[in-house]
C-alpha cells in the first residue's frame, strides 16, 4: 500500500478512528493486524519473512536474557544475526553474487551458467532485518531490556508507518513508547498533520516532477549532452532527497498521530560543509545504525588514521550493498567512503594551512557546501544509472563537455515546474535553521495554518499525481 | 475524544481553504480570455471557425492552420483543436461542445487512424476545461472518477495540468508551427517496418463516437470529411481496416485516404506515424491535387 495512494487514505482513515478507540492489549493487536494489512496488500507471502524474523528475534532475546555464558549467548546471537542476513541474502543478495561470480568466472575464461534464483525483492525487508537484529544485538549487549510481551515486540517490528521504508526505530527508543496508550492531543495531531502535509509535498511536488525530467536522461544517455546531464544528476539528488524525505516525514508524521516520537531521518542534508556532517543528516537511522553496529565495533578512529580509512570504507561499501545488490549501489557507497577519508586528510594536513589565509577562512562554509554538493551529486549518477556503463557514459559526456549546448529540457513546464520546487525546499531548509523564524512561525497558530493551506493549494495545483512508489521501497 | 476537539478552528480552516481554492480556481479560469491556445479561445468565446480540424497528434502535426487556410485561399478561417492521445470519443465532445457553442462550422476534417483505438488517457490533461464542458466532465466522471471526484473537492485541481500551463504559456508566445523536424533513421525505419503486426484495433466506444459525428453532420448539415495520413509501416490489414471504417461512416462521407501513398518516402517521416515538416509539404501538395481545398462533396 502506497502513502500517495486513495487505498492508504482510506485506510488511514478507519485506522485511525478505530485505533484512538481502543486501549491497551487491544490497541497493539489492532495496530499489528493493521499492519500486516497494510503489507500484505502488497504480498501476503512476504508476511512470513518479517513473522520469522519477529519471532527468531523474539525467543533469541528472551534466550539472551536467561544465559549467562558468554559462549552460549554469542551462539544465540550468531543465530539471530544469520537467520536476519541469512533471508536478507537469500532474496536480496543472492542472485547479485552469483552472476558476479559468473561474469568473473567468464572473464577468465570459463564459461559457467550458474543457477539463479530470480526471487522477488520483498520490499522493506533491509529495513525490518536490520530493525529486529539492533534489538538482539542491543539485548546481547545489555544496552535495551528484553521485552517479554510477543504482542509488543510484534507490534514493534511492523508498525505500518516505518515497516516498509524507515526510518530504522530502534528497539529501545519504540518498545517503552508501546507500553502505554496515547491519548488524542489535538495538537500533537496537528504538528504530525503539518508534518505528513510537507513530506507530500516533497514526494508529490519535488520528487515526482524532477523524476519526470531525470528519467529519460538516465535512461538513454546518448540522446543529450553534457548541461543535460548535468542538470538531471543535480535533479535527481533533489528528487531522492524530496522522494526518502519525504517518505520519512509521513512516516514519522502518522507515527507521531499515534502519539510515538520516531525521531527525525533528514536534517536539511544539502546544507552539510563535510561528509561527516552530511551523513549525520542523511538517512539519519541508517548511518547511525551502521556507526553503532559496524564502524564502532570495527574500531571507529581509534586504531590511527590507516585504521579508521580502512573501517570507513568497509563500512561504506556496505551501506552501498545495503542499498542494493547492484554495482551502482557499491560504487556509490564506496565513492562515499573515499570522500570520508579524503576529507580526513584535507582536515588534517591541508585545512591547517588554509586556516592561515584569512580571506579563505571566511568563504570556507560556502565553499564546502559546494564542494560536499557537487561530489554528492557525482556520487548519485552511480546510484540512480541502471548499471556503471550507464554511470560511466553520464560522467564521461559531462566532464568532456560532449554536446554541450543542446536542448536541457525534456518538458519545459516539468523543468520550471521542478526549479521552483527545489527554490520552495531549499528556502525552507534554509529558514528552518534558523531558530528565531522557526520560534516566531511555531508560536504563531495562525501563521502556521495559513502555511499549511498554501501548501495544500500548491500540492493541488502542482503535485504530480501518478502513485509513483516510492524509491526506497526497493531496499 | 470530542471534548477538545477544535472544531471552530477546523471550520475555519476548510471555509478558508474552499474559498481560496474557489478563488485562485476562478482567477487560472481566467487565463483562458488571453490564451491563444486554441481549445482554450473554444471555450472562452473567441473560437469560431469555418473549417475545424479533429485527430490525435497525427491531426495535430500534419495540418497546421496557416497553410490550411492558405490552400483555402483565404476563405475560410481554420481551427485545429486536434490533441496529441486523444481518441475519437473525446473528438466528438469537443465538436459537440462547438457546435453548441458557436453553431455548426462549414467543414470538420477528422483524422482517424490511430485516435480510432485510442482510450480517453489524453483527456486527464483536459481536466481544466471540465468546468466548461459537461461532455469533459463526464468522460472524466466514467473513466476517471477519483480525479473527476478530486476535482469537485479541490478545484484547483482540475487546473494541475500541463494544458493549463500550456494555456498560460500562450497568453505571452503565439502558437507555434507544430510540424515536426527531423528524419527517421534507416536502423528505426527497418524496426518499425519488422514491429508492424496488425493496424489499429477500433474500439468500440470510437466507433459509436464516429457514428454520432457523422449523425451531427447530417443533422446540422455541416460537411465532414475524414482523413488517413500517411503511415510508413506497410501492414498487411489495412484493407479490412479500410472497409471497417467505410462501415462506420457510410457512402456519403468522404474518406482521403493516404495511408500507404506512394509519394511518401522515410526521408518525409519524423518517426513511423508522423510525417515531418517536407512530408506535411508533399501531403499538403497532394490534398490540394485531389482537390480537398475546393468546397463541396468529393467526386
Amino acid at each position: 500500500m502506497l502513502f500517495n495512494s486513495i487505498t492508504f487514505l482510506v485506510f488511514a482513515l478507519i485506522f485511525f478512528t478505530v485505533y484512538f478507540h481502543l486501549k491497551g492489549k487491544s490497541r497493539l493487536l489492532f495496530s499489528l493486524v493493521a499492519s500486516n494489512i497494510f503489507y500484505g496488500w502488497w504480498d501476503y507471502r512476504f508476511l512470513t519473512l518479517i513473522w520469522i524474523s519477529t519471532l527468531t528475534d523474539y525467543f533469541v532475546a528472551l534466550k539472551l536474557e536467561r544465559l549467562s555464558e558468554q559462549g552460549l549467548r554469542k551462539k544465540y546471537l550468531a543465530l539471530s544475526i544469520c537467520v536476519n542476513l541469512g533471508i536478507l541474502g537469500i532474496f536480496k543478495y543472492f542472485d547479485f553474487f552469483i552472476s558476479s561470480f559468473s561474469n568473473l568466472l567468464s572473464t577468465a575464461g570459463l564459461n559457467a551458467s550458474l543457477p539463479l534464483l530470480k526471487l522477488t525483492l520483498p520490499i522493506g525487508i533491509s529495513f525490518y532485518t536490520f530493525q529486529t537484529m539492533s534489538y538482539t544485538i542491543d539485548v546481547y549487549r545489555g544496552k535495551c531490556e528484553t521485552e517479554k510481551d510477543l504482542l509488543r515486540f510484534a507490534t514493534y517490528v511492523s508498525l505500518f508507518p516505518q515497516l516498509v521504508a524507515g526510518p530504522i526505530v530502534r528497539a529501545k527508543s519504540l518498545l517503552p513508547q508501546l507500553k502505554y496508550d496515547h491519548d488524542v492531543n489535538w495538537k500533537r495531531i496537528a504538528g504530525a498533520i503539518e508534518m505528513i502535509a510537507w513530506g507530500f509535498f516533497l514526494k508529490l511536488c519535488l520528487a515526482d516532477t524532477l523524476a519526470m525530467e531525470v528519467g529519460p536522461k538516465f535512461d538513454s544517455p546518448d540522446g543529450y549532452g553534457a548541461l543535460s546531464h548535468m542538470m538531471s544528476a543535480v535533479f535527481f539528488s533533489f528528487q531522492i532527497y524530496g522522494d526518502f524525505a519525504g517518505y520519512s516525514l509521513i512516516a514519522i508524521g502518522l507515527g507521531r498521530v499515534m502519539g510515538f516520537d520516531f525521531g527525525i531521518n533528514f536534517n536539511r542534508p544539502y546544507f552539510s560543509k563535510s561528509f561527516n556532517e552530511f551523513w549525520q543528516r542523511w538517512h539519519i537511522s541508517l548511518s547511525s545504525w551502521l556507526r553503532d553496529y559496524l564502524y564502532i565495533p570495527l574500531g571507529g578512529n581509534r586504531n590511527g588514521t590507516i585504521n579508521t580509512a580502512r573501517n570507513l570504507v568497509i563500512v561504506m561499501f556496505l551501506g552501498g550493498l545495503w542499498h542494493g545488490a547492484a554495482w551502482t549501489f557499491i560504487i556509490w557507497g564506496m565513492l562515499h567512503g573515499v570522500y570520508l577519508v579524503l576529507q580526513n586528510i584535507v582536515k588534517n594536513y591541508v585545512m591547517p594551512v588554509i586556516a592561515r589565509w584569512g580571506y579563505v577562512k571566511e568563504i570556507l562554509p560556502a565553499l564546502s557546501i559546494v564542494i560536499v554538493f557537487f561530489l554528492t551529486v557525482i556520487a548519485w549518477i552511480f546510484f540512480r544509472a541502471k548499471d556503471v556503463g550507464t554511470a560511466w557514459d553520464i560522467i564521461t559526456i559531462i566532464f568532456t563537455g560532449k554536446n554541450i549546448y543542446s536542448s536541457i529540457v525534456e518538458n519545459k513546464f516539468v523543468f520550471l515546474k521542478g526549479i521552483f520546487f527545489i527554490l520552495i525546499t531549499l528556502a525552507v531548509d534554509l529558514l528552518s535553521m534558523n531558530g528565531r523564524v522557526m520560534n516566531y512561525y511555531y508560536s504563531n497558530t495562525y501563521l502556521r495554518a495559513g502555511c499549511f493551506i498554501v501548501l495544500l493549494w500548491t500540492i493541488s495545483f502542482l503535485g504530480t499525481f501518478n502513485e509513483s512508489i516510492f524509491i526506497y521501497f526497493q531496499f | 475524544m470530542r471534548a477538545n476537539f477544535p472544531f471552530k478552528f477546523i471550520l475555519i480552516f476548510v471555509l478558508v481553504f474552499i474559498a481560496g481554492d474557489r478563488l485562485f480556481a476562478h482567477i487560472a479560469g481566467i487565463a483562458f480570455k488571453y490564451s491563444c491556445l486554441p481549445e482554450a479561445k473554444m471555450y472562452s468565446g473567441r473560437g469560431k471557425a469555418d473549417v475545424l480540424v479533429f485527430g490525435d497528434s497525427r491531426g495535430y502535426r500534419h495540418f497546421p492552420v496557416m497553410s490550411l487556410e492558405k490552400g483555402f485561399k483565404g476563405r475560410f478561417k481554420v481551427s485545429n483543436l486536434s490533441l496529441i492521445g486523444a481518441s475519437i470519443e473525446g473528438m466528438e465532445a469537443r465538436l459537440f461542445d462547438y457546435v453548441e457553442i458557436y453553431g455548426p462550422p462549414k467543414m470538420v476534417i477528422v483524422e482517424s487512424t490511430s485516435s480510432l483505438s485510442s482510450y480517453n488517457e489524453a483527456f486527464k490533461e483536459q481536466r481544466c476545461f471540465m468546468l466548461y464542458s459537461k461532455r469533459i466532465g463526464r468522460i472524466i466522471k466514467n473513466d476517471y472518477p477519483v480525479l473527476y471526484y478530486a476535482g469537485k473537492v479541490s478545484n484547483l485541481f482540475n487546473y494541475n495540468s500541463v494544458t493549463f500551463l500550456n494555456a498560460l504559456h500562450k497568453i505571452v508566445i503565439p502558437e507555434p508551427e507544430l510540424t515536426l523536424k527531423g528524419v527517421i533513421s534507416e536502423k528505426n525505419a527497418e524496426n518499425v517496418q519488422k514491429r508492424a503486426k496488425s493496424f489499429y484495433k477500433i474500439t468500440n466506444d470510437n466507433k459509436k463516437a464516429l457514428k454520432r459525428i457523422v449523425e451531427l453532420s447530417r443533422e446540422k448539415g455541416f460537411e465532414l470529411r475524414i482523413v488517413l495520413a500517411p503511415l510508413l509501416p506497410k501492414y498487411n490489414d489495412y484493407k479490412q481496416w479500410k472497409r471497417s471504417l467505410e462501415g462506420i461512416i457510410g457512402k456519403d462521407v468522404s474518406l482521403w485516404e493516404y495511408v500507404s501513398n506512394n509519394s511518401f518516402v522515410r526521408e518525409h517521416f519524423y518517426n513511423h506515424n508522423h510525417l515531418n515538416k517536407d512530408g506535411v509539404k508533399v501531403l499538403l501538395k497532394i490534398l490540394e491535387q485531389d482537390g480537398f481545398f475546393r468546397q463541396g462533396k468529393r467526386t
